[in-house]
């Protein structure tokens, strides 16, 4: 069984350090890039199982990502420092399929990457 | 002896009785030193006039009875030269020449021999001593005439027709006396008979000029009244009361002949006076006197009265004049009585529009209208509208101050309100003021019935201030909300990494490679330390923000500190600064401070700018300009506006907390200094920093 992919978009070094190591351990692959453009160059040739992605990016931000997203995409959990109500509402609306508010508990942060993929790919 | 003759002189003698008599009791009547005199002058000459008929003629007789007759005539002539003294004071000069004139004459008469009666004819001698008596009487009777006619060319119609009467009187008792005299002598008694029948024709007149009856006191008034009702229309509408008083006593004083009138109102106070001073007012209202008449004056503040006193000219008082006054103290009161409800009204309204001033002062407007039409508005709303009053009375509805977009809800909140619906009484709004800014009012409003219609009573407050201040109010709120939300976001980051990194470390440290062990130590490392970069920042900023923040201003080397900042921090590779300042310059600041500020620019110059960083500085009159240059891409047009508010940053920017710019801005602002941008051609970015030099 190959490894999920996971692609993280932020533009925080620290945070993808912290995901990344955390997945890694899991057993995940883990892709990283700083932003929206980055995001949209890696799509073109990868094909992530779950995309967490920042709102908060240099250039085009998270919302604006979203909407240039191909259809036939991977799930998106959101990873974002803005909880309040209306961006996870707005968020979801927009087809994402979770959202985790910084700081995170690893371990959470695990758990819903596990939920979105289903029990079937675990 | 002719009988006719003796008839008239009988006649007259007793009419000279009556005459006196009517002297005698109207001064009793009337406390009147001056009338006594005469009737005593008119005993005398009824009495040598009756002594004619008292028995047979004797040798005793011839020689009493003639001199007591002459004698008693030129004491009758005396008393009434006396009693015109009483009435109009001679000069003593006068009293003592007419005195005189008497105690020579005495002697004279009693020496000289003289007939009882005048037959047989007189000697040229007795004649002459008759005639010079019968002068000096002419005299002394003459100028009582004569003084009693040019005192009555100043009095008032009623006593100027008395004393005219008087004045005739005597004229007529002269001319009998100096023709009875002269003709004594002439014999035969159609003379007699005809001075005879003038002297009784005197008589009346001088009844009429002492006791005047109700007939004749009535045309002397006449005109009196004629110009009384000419005047009494203007002068009893008078608007003010003491004006009106000061007529009402004129006119009554004249009406009857009074020498002095006073008109005291219900409350006791003298409202005018006229021929009368203080001192005498008082003496009248404390004795009754009988030259006092006294006639009550019913009006709304009680019982006046308007006090007449009788002169020495004035014609006695019968019920006619009483009544006459009566009438015409009623009138007055009457018009009293409007003079007063009017100054009533007019107090109320002076009550009401000092109150409604008071209003006006405090800023209040009150405004009537009529269906939407001014009635009435203080200034204090034409204030507030900047229309005159005027010009808020010509507006066909107030409406049309109102906002066009509240026009329709305030439209139909009036219709509703005078149709009877349930409308709020207090409610906000908003005016166009004539200068056309907005003007936003508090409005209390009630509807009252008058007798024209409803009437809609407003006070109107402006708040414009205070909604300004609520907004200003809710503007800081915002930026309060924002700041701490972007605060709690800045935090948020490094935090996540800081748990992050130490949970995987405490959770999966055995199954980590080394070098991630590492990398998540001096992952932690950067997280804390950006914390607690973080978390200075805010702090500075905040007692900035809340003015908390102690700086020690002194003059401060500006070329050293510049220097110290850019050997602190080293420009990266490939970067290259230089400092050119020089050393004269001393500014105004806190050294740690102006090194924060100078070290911020240095870092934002090496993070965003290019490669070549100059620090310079010049100077001004008082002032010392800092640039700090960078040959980058300058900062992005977006930014311009937000650039030294917090959390702001460039789209690079990833270390800094956003509040570097916010920092350096208001720190500058503590010196009393200030920091500008300037984009430099053709690519580059100028932050300026003016301070005070200091000397």
């Amino acid at each position: 069984m190959t490894a999920k992919t996971i692609l993280v978009v932020d533009d925080e070094p620290d945070i993808v350090l912290t995901v990344r190591l955390t997945l890694e351990v899991e057993g995940y692959r883990v892709l990283a890039v700083g932003s929206g453009e980055d995001a949209l160059e890696v799509l073109e040739r990868e094909t992530p199982d779950v995309i967490l992605l920042d709102l908060r990016l240099p250039g085009i931000d998270g919302f604006a990502l979203l909407d240039r997203l191909p259809d036939e995409i991977p799930p998106v959990i959101v990873l974002s420092a803005h909880a309040s109500g209306p961006t996870v509402k707005r968020a979801m609306a927009m087809g994402c399929r979770d959202f985790i508010t910084k700081p995170f508990d690893p371990d959470l942060l695990v758990a819903k990457i596990e939920a979105t993929l289903g029990p079937s790919n675990n | 002896m002719d009988t006719l003759a003796d008839l008239l002189e009988l006649t007259l003698g007793f009419s000279f009785v009556l005459l006196a008599l009517v002297c005698l009791v109207k001064a009793r009547k009337q406390d009147d030193r001056a009338l006594p005199l005469a009737g005593y002058a008119f005993l005398a000459i009824a009495f040598l006039l009756l002594l004619n008929f008292v028995g047979e003629p004797t040798d005793f007789r011839y020689d009493v009875l003639g001199p007591i007759q002459l004698l008693a005539f030129l004491l009758s002539g005396y008393l009434l030269l006396r009693f015109r003294h009483a009435l109009m004071p001679l000069t003593l000069g006068a009293r003592r020449a007419a005195l005189g004139v008497v105690v020579a004459l005495i002697p004279v008469i009693l020496l000289v021999d003289l007939p009882y009666t005048a037959t047989p004819q007189l000697s040229a001698g007795q004649f002459a001593m008759v005639m010079t008596v019968a002068l000096a009487w002419s005299v002394f009777v003459a100028g009582t005439a004569i003084g009693f006619w040019h005192e009555s060319r100043q009095r008032p119609s009623v006593q100027r027709a008395r004393l005219r009467t008087l004045s005739a009187g005597f004229t007529g008792l002269v001319i009998v006396a100096l023709t009875w005299t002269a003709g004594s002598n002439v014999s035969g008694s159609g003379l007699l008979i005809g001075v005879q029948s003038l002297a009784l024709a005197m008589v009346p007149l001088l009844y009429v000029s002492f006791a005047p009856p109700l007939w004749l006191r009535r045309a002397w008034r006449e005109r009196e009244e004629t110009s009384l009702f000419a005047a009494q229309e203007l002068s009893l509408f008078h608007p003010d009361m003491k004006m009106l008083a000061d007529h009402a006593v004129k006119w009554a004083r004249r009406l009857v002949g009074a020498d002095a009138g006073f008109l005291i109102s219900g409350e006791g106070e003298v409202l005018a006076a006229h021929g009368i001073d203080e001192a005498d007012i008082e003496r009248y209202r404390a004795e009754r006197s009988r030259s006092v008449i006294t006639i009550p004056l019913e009006y709304g503040q009680g019982t006046g009265a308007l006090l007449l006193t009788t002169g020495p000219f004035t014609p006695l008082f019968g019920s006619d004049e009483v009544e006459r006054l009566e009438a015409y103290a009623s009138i007055v009161a009457v018009a009293l009585d409007r003079v007063r409800l009017v100054m009533a009204l007019g107090h109320e309204n002076e009550r009401y529009e000092r109150l409604l001033q008071a209003v006006s002062d405090l800023d209040e407007g009150v405004v009537v209208t009529d269906r939407g039409r001014l009635i009435y508005a203080n200034d204090a709303y034409a204030r507030m509208t900047g229309y005159s009053l005027d010009e808020l009375k010509a507006l066909p509805s107030l409406l049309e101050l109102s906002l066009p977009e509240e026009r329709d809800a305030l439209t139909e909140r009036l219709r509703s309100r005078l149709s009877g619906g349930q409308v709020e009484d207090h409610y906000e709004a908003a005016l166009l003021h004539k200068a056309g800014h907005r003007v936003d009012v508090e409005t209390a409003v009630k509807i009252t019935q008058t007798d024209e219609g409803p009437r809609i009573v407003s006070v109107i407050r402006d708040v414009t201030d205070r909604k300004r201040h609520e907004r200003k109010l809710l503007e800081l709120d915002a930026i309060k909300r924002d700041f701490i939300s972007n605060a709690a976001h800045e935090l948020r980051t490094p935090l996540t990494s800081v748990v992050g990194l130490a949970s995987t470390l405490a959770s999966s440290r055995e199954r980590l490679a080394e070098e991630d062990i590492t990398r998540c130590i001096e992952g932690l490392d950067r997280g804390a330390k950006r914390l607690a970069l973080l978390v200075n920042r805010l702090l500075d900023f905040t007692q900035i923000e809340t003015g908390r923040l102690r700086v020690h201003l002194q003059p401060v080397p500006l070329a050293e500190v510049a220097t110290k900042v850019v050997e602190a921090n080293p420009a990266p590779d490939g970067v290259e600064v230089r400092v050119e300042i020089s050393d004269s310059f001393v500014v105004w600041a806190d050294p740690l401070r102006l090194d924060q500020i100078l070290t911020n620019l240095i870092s934002n110059a090496y993070r965003y700018g290019g490669r070549d960083i100059k620090i310079r500085a010049e100077g001004d009159r008082d002032a010392v300009v800092i640039d700090v240059d960078d040959d980058g891409p300058g900062v992005p047009e977006s930014l311009l506006d937000h650039l030294f508010d917090p959390f702001v940053r460039g789209s690079n920017e990833q270390q800094g907390a956003g509040l570097g710019l916010a920092i350096v801005q208001r720190l500058a602002e503590t010196f009393g200094g200030v920091i500008t941008y300037h984009p430099v051609r053709p690519h580059g970015a100028r932050f300026r920093l003016r301070l005070r030099q200091a000397a």
